[in-house]
């Protein structure tokens, strides 16, 4: 096979041939994906999206920045088949890169193309609101389109269902279903960021979407239940593809691991799952993520390198609940400072940790805590405040 | 050892502590209850006050927020779209909906993004709305298309949209967008690195900054670009906007290893001036130097690529 994202029954056969001659590069027959190589033996697997039938690279790309044109040039060229956007990302520039370039990569036909729209809603009342009408939907869509360059788009999806009423909206099923019957869409989702176990399951009460996008990782509280729902769709047929598989990518440099590999296994080792596509930036993550088709398969040495990270992330993430101000004598704002520090440390970006710091002097008429002898906060999360604080009092000191 | 007059001190600055500093902590504390960013922490002073309660223009009122966002929660309001923003060193955003009354489906809607600096607001504006140039009263740097109007100035980003299809009078939206443009203190301008590039045949609006991973590559950060015409040769000019001699050399070395590697080096730059020109396989031919502790570079084929470098190295354009 050439290096394109399709292939033809000869190159199949040759090439399935080529792996199983190399036998235990990859358990082949273990799943039910399809294994080709690439001209260079970059190997490529594919899997069914449910009923849709399209076979999708199992690392697919979500293209929400349009500023590296290149590297959607090269995924194309190495093989990767499915690409998603929509229509708000970078106010409709994505869509259009992504359509100015698989024209110019040599044609749609090798591609599967999926965006969404995303009608106006009510976060806090999980509704859509008066500006979310059929009409809309399609005249983004056709927008969309147009940016794309494209007669069709291969999935759909209504963007952000974020509560379970949301999931069977009258004006966008009736979108859905017109543009399917005009061609303009071959198939439709929902895609899902937030309470995705009950949204999952509340669309298996009709018989209606094809592909659910859903957010899944290894750090999700709910993980358990959107893996058993996510099996339930699959019986049901919908296809599954994951996205913000990686966690928060945060800046893992001072790990002295990459763990965004075994991230990415952790979601592929589900088979219920098609693909994932994260998002990528660079050439470095594009073939760090390409090779995990190779093996996809978690290793005790990655399955460590996630429990790593796993209290990495508890350990830095400041979830924003605001305990500490209340148990702060003087309630200082500490997420703020927990900010800082994380631009200081994960980010290691010096002034915009003290320019934060600066403002939060600004504000609370103080510099960095300097009250208490020791520090009586203790953060639900297992966050050394007390640490953090004098690590910032030694930069603004230093500064 | 700690000495009488020492001891006085401290019990006074004690008094005084409990007596001004605590009571005025808890009633700020009060007061800012009601603008906590949504993944908790306190919105900025200066953004705050760039919306205030009473603001009504061209009939138009707040009738939600304003909501706050801080990097931890972007997500939860523009999704995988918040990815760029963290990208360009995003910090805050205040949201507010406005409408002539509460029922109406014409709402507009008013974004401002702190972004840190002029740099990230800059780049992150030119990324979405592209080179068409529109000037806000101000002289802000802008887009106005379709009932959407978005600029920057200062180290804010803002966009203001109504809903789609909206009956509402689009002149709202730019009345929307002076009143914050006027808010925003000082006077506009574009990012200083601009200063480095050539003027003569650029092209208006072209500018650009790539916070990271210009050319797809992790090494290169924090690169200005800008598009100019020759004759009938279009070309781009790029420049990491800090100088930095390591930084500049490991980016340049690198760059050299990966072209090499994709078999498309084509050899080192003649007329006295050190650097390689290639073929990017995603970005064609490219002249790259380091003048001054910055990675400078051309993509596409300028007859006089050398002496562009040089000049630009020079201050001499």
């Amino acid at each position: 096979m050439s290096n394109k994202a399709y292939c033809t029954r000869r190159e199949f056969i040759k090439n399935s041939a080529r792996v199983l001659a190399i036998g235990g590069v990859v358990p082949l027959l273990e799943r039910s994906s399809l294994v080709l190589l690439s001209k260079k033996d970059d190997v490529i697997t594919y899997r069914t999206l449910g009923r849709t039938g399209l076979k999708v690279t199992m690392v697919s790309f979500g293209v929400m920045r349009a500023d590296n044109p290149g590297l959607i040039s090269k995924a194309i060229r190495m093989g990767i088949n499915h690409f998603d956007t929509a229509n708000t990302y970078q106010e409709g520039n994505s869509e259009k890169m992504l359509g100015e370039l698989i024209k110019k990569e040599g044609g749609r036909d090798r591609v599967i193309v999926a965006t969404k729209v995303a009608l106006p809603r009510d976060k806090k009342a999980g509704t859509f609101t008066a500006g979310a009408t059929k009409a809309n939907f399609i005249k983004m869509f056709e927008e969309g389109l147009q940016r794309l360059q494209m007669d069709y788009v291969d999935i759909l999806y209504v963007h952000s269902i974020i509560s379970p009423e949301m999931v069977f909206y009258e004006p966008a099923l009736e979108a859905l279903t017109q543009l399917k019957k005009e061609g303009k869409a071959r198939f439709s989702g929902i895609s899902v960021h937030e309470r995705e176990d009950k949204i999952i399951q509340e669309t298996l009460k009709r018989d209606f979407y094809d592909v659910i996008l859903t957010s899944y990782n290894f750090k999700k509280k709910n993980r358990g239940d959107i893996k058993k729902a996510i099996a339930l769709a699959f019986q049901k047929g919908i296809g599954i593809v994951a996205m913000k598989t990686q966690a928060g990518g945060y800046d893992v440099s001072s790990l002295e691991i990459t763990p965004f590999q075994a991230c990415l296994k952790w979601v592929l080792n589900d088979d219920h799952i098609a693909c994932a596509i994260p998002g990528m930036t660079n050439v470095d993550q594009l073939e760090e993520n390409f090779a995990v088709m190779k093996h996809w398969m978690l290793s005790s040495q990655e399955m460590k390198q996630l429990s790593s990270y796993s209290k990495f992330l508890d350990g830095n993430y400041c979830h924003g609940c605001q305990e500490c101000v209340e148990r702060c004598p003087h309630h200082l704002d500490i997420p703020e400072y927990m900010r800082s520090h994380m631009y200081l440390v994960g980010y290691k970006d010096k002034d915009r940790a003290l320019g934060l710091l600066r403002e939060v002097a600004c504000y609370s008429q103080a510099d960095v805590c300097e009250y208490c002898n020791t520090c009586v906060v203790r953060c639900p999360h297992g966050i050394d405040i007390e640490g953090r604080m004098n690590r910032l009092r030694l930069l603004q000191a230093f500064s | 050892m700690v000495t009488r007059t020492l001891k006085i001190k401290w019990f006074l600055a004690s008094l005084f502590s409990a007596a001004f500093i605590f009571p005025f902590n808890a009633i700020y504390a009060g007061e800012q209850e009601k603008s906590f960013l949504m993944g908790g922490g306190f919105p900025s002073q200066e953004l705050v006050s760039l919306f205030q309660k009473g603001d009504q223009i061209l009939d138009f009122r707040k009738i939600e927020g304003p909501t706050y966002y801080s990097p931890e929660n972007l997500f939860d309001y523009i999704n995988g779209g918040a990815e760029l923003f963290l990208a360009y060193g995003f910090l805050e955003l205040l949201v507010v909906e406005l409408a002539e009354d509460r029922d109406r489906a014409d709402r507009a809607t008013l974004e401002i993004y702190n972004m840190g600096t002029l740099g990230n607001a800059f780049g992150v504006f030119k990324t979405e709305a592209g080179n068409k140039v529109y000037r806000l009263p101000g002289g802000s740097e802008g887009r106005l298309e379709n009932g959407f109007l978005q600029f920057y100035k200062g180290k804010f980003y803002v966009k203001v949209f109504l809903s789609p299809q909206p009956q509402a009078d689009p002149r709202v939206v730019e009345e929307i967008g002076k009143t914050i443009e006027a808010r925003i203190k000082g006077s506009f301008s574009q990012p200083a690195f601009f200063a480095l590039f050539p003027v003569r045949y650029r092209i208006e609006g072209s500018e650009k900054y790539t916070s990271k991973d210009f050319l797809g590559q992790s090494f290169f950060k924090g690169i200005a670009s800008a598009d100019y015409k020759q004759g009938g040769k279009a070309y781009t000019i790029f420049i990491s906007v800090k100088p930095h001699r390591e930084e500049a050399e490991k980016a340049f070395q690198k760059y050299r290893e990966y072209l090499i590697s994709e078999k498309v080096f084509q050899g080192e730059l003649k007329g006295g001036i050190r650097g390689f020109i290639s073929k990017d396989p995603y970005y064609g031919q490219c002249s790259i130097s380091i003048i001054g502790g910055r990675i400078v570079g051309i993509l596409g084929t300028p007859e006089n690529a050398v002496s562009i470098l040089k000049s630009i190295g020079e201050g001499k354009w």
